[in-house]
C-alpha cells in the first residue's frame, strides 16, 4: 500500500460510458430471478446492478424438464426464457427492486427485431431501470437468440432498432458460441452500443450413458461455471484489444474476486456473477470483497485503475 | 402449494457434523449441528448443503429433506443414498467437518386436520420427509407403506414404527414384507379408515401409481418430488416439474414444492 492510498477506502465506482455503478460487480442474467428470491440471504448494497431474468415480450412457459445438470466444474441449462412477459416484469417484479433503491439492468429477448425494439420501448422511463441488455446470445430457444449474435449483419440491425427505441444505456450479450467474437462485437458497437457484456453459456451436451439420452430434455444446453471462465478471460482481452474504447462487462465461472479480478485486468470495467449465486447466494457481495483485498493489496485507490491493466 | 409469507426464514448457515450413522452399504443418516435450521424445518423442507465448500466439484449443492431435528440440541438429520460424487463425499466426511446449509426450503407439508386418518406411501429415500411428518405429527399415523429394493435398503423402519400405527413393508426381491411394489398395498391400506388422506414420497413412477390408486379410489393425495436443483431458491428455474392444466406451465420443485396436491401435476407429461 502506498502513503497515498493509506487508510483510503477503494474507490468501487465504475463508469461504463453513460452508465455509472456503485460497485463493478453486477448479477448474470438467469441467475439472481428478479432479485426477490435472494432476499434476506445477499447484501444487495454490495452489487453495483442486478441483472434480471430475460424476459420476452408474451410469457413464455419454458422448456421441458429435466432443464439442468451438474457437469464438471460447471453446470448445463436450457431453461428456454421461462418468463412472465414484459408487462408483469414492469409491474409485478421490478417494484421490488425498485424500491429498494436496486439498480436494475433488464435483459430483453426477442423472435424479431420488431420485438427487441418494442421491449425496449416499453422499458424506457421505467422507476430503478439503469440499462437495457439485449440478449442475442440464448442458446435455448428456437428462433430469436443465438440467431442473431452468431451474424453480425443481424446484430447490428437489432442493436440499431433498439438504440432507436429507447434512451437508456444499451448493453448487448455476446455469444461465445462464434468463429470471432471480434466481428460481432464491432456489429454491436456500430448499430450503437454502449456497453458488451461476455460471454453467455457455450453450447454444450452431456449424455446419461444408462439411459442412452441426454441429461437435458431439449439435448444441447449452455454450458456455465468455472469451467467457461478461461474462455471468457480470453474472449473478454480479444475484445478489449480490438476494441479498447468498448465498456465491457466480463462474466463466466466467477466464483472469487481473483477469478473477477483476470477479468479487469484482461479488461472489463465491470464483472458478472453467474452460476456462483447457485452455489453461494451473496456470492455477488463476497466477490467484491475479495476484489477491494486485492486493489489494497497491489496499492490501487479504485478498482477502475486496475481495468486492462494485464502485463504483456 | 405456497405457504411462502413474510415469515420466510431461510438462511446460509454452519451446519457442523456431529454423527454418521451407517444404515446400510449405501444409506447413511447425518445428524449436522445447525440451531436455525433445526428451530425453523418442517416436515417435506429440505435443506441444500454445500458439499465441496473449498472448490468447484461437485459445483452445485445437494437436496436433502429434513429427516428430523433436536430443537433442543440445535441439530437436523439428513438420509443419504449414495449415488455419485456428491453423496459419495457426504458419506465419507470426517466428523466436525461444517458444511454451509441453506434451509429451510421449499414448501412443507401442511398441518393436517386431526379428523382425517393419515397414511403415507414411501419409496426409497423418500422416507426421510414421510419419517419427519410421522415423529412431528399430533395424531399418530395410522398406516405406514414402505418400499425399497431388499430388505438392507429399508433403513430406519423401526423408527417408522415407533411413530405409526402400522407399517407394512415391500421389496422387489421379496427379502422382507409383501414381494412386489409397495404400491400394490394401497387400495388396501385405505380400508376401514377416517377420510383418509395419503402422502407420498419416492420415485416418480412410483408415486405416479400412487396418485393413479388415490384418483381411482377419490382420496386425497399429497406428494413429494426429489429433482436436481440449482439455486433451491426458486430463482434459476432449472428445477420445474410440468403443471396440470392448460396451456403448459412449469412449478418449481424448490419452490413451488417439493410437497404438491397431487392434482397440481401433469402427471402424463411427468
Amino acid at each position: 500500500m502506498t502513503d497515498q492510498t493509506a487508510g483510503k477506502p477503494v474507490d468501487t465506482r465504475t463508469v461504463l460510458g453513460p452508465l455509472e455503478l456503485r460497485t463493478p460487480v453486477i448479477t448474470a442474467s438467469g441467475t439472481f430471478g428478479y432479485g426477490q428470491e435472494y432476499a434476506g440471504l445477499a447484501d444487495f448494497s454490495r452489487v453495483g446492478a442486478v441483472t434480471t431474468k430475460g424476459i420476452t415480450l408474451e410469457p413464455r412457459p419454458g422448456n421441458p424438464d429435466p432443464r439442468i445438470c451438474e457437469t464438471p466444474s460447471g453446470m448445463l441449462n436450457a431453461i428456454g426464457l421461462e418468463n412472465p412477459g414484459v408487462e408483469a416484469f414492469v409491474t409485478g417484479k421490478l417494484p421490488w427492486l425498485a424500491e429498494r433503491g436496486v439498480p436494475v439492468i433488464a435483459n430483453i429477448n426477442g423472435i424479431t427485431v420488431e420485438e427487441y425494439a418494442t421491449l425496449a420501448a416499453r422499458l424506457d422511463g421505467c422507476p430503478g431501470l439503469v440499462a437495457v441488455e439485449v440478449n442475442i446470445s440464448c442458446p435455448n430457444v428456437e428462433h430469436g437468440g443465438m440467431e442473431f449474435g452468431r451474424d453480425p449483419t443481424m446484430t447490428e440491425r437489432v442493436v440499431w432498432a433498439v438504440r432507436a427505441a429507447t434512451t437508456l444505456p444499451l448493453v448487448v450479450k455476446l455469444s461465445p458460441n462464434v468463429t470471432s467474437i471480434v466481428d460481432i462485437a464491432r456489429a454491436a458497437v456500430a448499430g450503437g452500443a454502449d456497453i458488451l457484456s461476455l460471454i453467455n453459456t457455450l453450447l454444450g451436451m452431456s449424455i446419461d450413458i444408462a439411459r442412452r439420452r441426454p441429461h437435458i430434455a431439449r439435448g444441447t444446453a449452455g454450458l456455465s461455471g468455472p469451467a467457461i471462465r478461461p474462455v471468457a478471460v480470453r474472449m473478454v482481452w480479444e475484445v478489449h484489444r480490438a476494441l479498447p474504447e468498448a465498456p465491457l462487462i466480463g462474466m463466466g465461472g466467477i466464483m472469487t474476486g481473483a477469478d473477477a479480478i483476470e477479468f479487469i485486468l484482461a479488461g472489463a470495467s465491470a464483472v458478472g456473477v453467474g452460476t456462483a449465486n447457485f452455489v453461494n447466494p451473496n456470492a455477488a457481495g463476497e466477490v467484491l470483497d475479495d476484489m477491494i483485498r486485492y486493489a489494497e493489496r497491489v496499492g490501487a485507490a479504485s478498482i477502475a485503475e486496475l481495468v486492462g491493466a494485464l502485463r504483456l | 402449494m405456497d405457504h411462502h409469507g413474510p415469515d420466510r426464514v431461510i438462511a446460509d448457515v454452519p451446519a457442523e457434523l456431529t454423527v454418521t450413522w451407517r444404515l446400510s452399504p449405501i444409506h447413511v443418516a447425518l445428524t449436522f449441528r445447525a440451531p436455525h435450521i433445526a428451530a425453523h424445518a418442517l416436515p417435506g423442507q429440505f435443506v441444500h448443503l454445500r458439499v465441496s465448500p473449498a472448490g468447484t466439484s461437485p459445483l452445485l449443492r445437494r437436496p436433502f429433506s429434513v429427516l428430523g431435528v433436536n430443537r433442543a440440541a440445535g441439530t437436523f438429520r439428513v438420509l443419504v443414498r449414495t449415488i455419485g460424487r456428491g453423496t459419495e463425499l457426504l458419506g465419507e466426511l470426517a466428523p466436525d467437518t461444517e458444511l454451509p446449509a441453506l434451509g429451510p426450503l421449499g414448501t412443507p407439508f401442511p398441518r393436517l386436520d386431526e379428523d382425517r386418518d393419515i397414511v403415507l406411501v414411501a419409496g426409497g429415500v423418500g422416507i426421510a420427509p414421510l419419517l419427519f411428518l410421522a415423529a412431528e405429527s399430533r395424531h399418530k399415523v395410522a398406516r405406514a407403506l414402505y418400499g425399497a429394493g431388499t430388505a438392507e435398503w429399508l433403513v430406519l423402519a423401526d423408527e417408522l414404527a415407533e411413530h405409526c400405527a402400522e407399517v407394512a413393508l415391500a421389496t422387489d426381491d421379496g427379502s422382507a414384507g409383501y414381494h412386489g411394489p409397495v404400491t400394490d398395498l394401497v387400495p388396501a391400506s385405505l380400508d376401514g379408515l377416517r377420510d383418509p388422506i395419503v402422502l407420498a414420497c419416492g420415485p416418480r413412477p412410483m408415486m405416479a401409481v400412487v396418485v393413479d390408486w388415490c384418483r381411482q379410489l377419490g382420496t386425497e393425495c399429497l406428494v413429494s418430488f426429489e429433482a436436481w436443483l440449482g439455486c433451491g431458491l426458486g430463482a434459476c428455474l432449472g428445477c420445474v416439474i410440468p403443471a396440470a392444466g392448460e396451456p403448459r406451465r412449469y412449478v418449481r420443485v424448490c419452490h413451488d414444492g417439493p410437497v404438491f396436491r397431487a392434482d397440481e401435476v401433469d402427471w402424463d407429461a411427468l
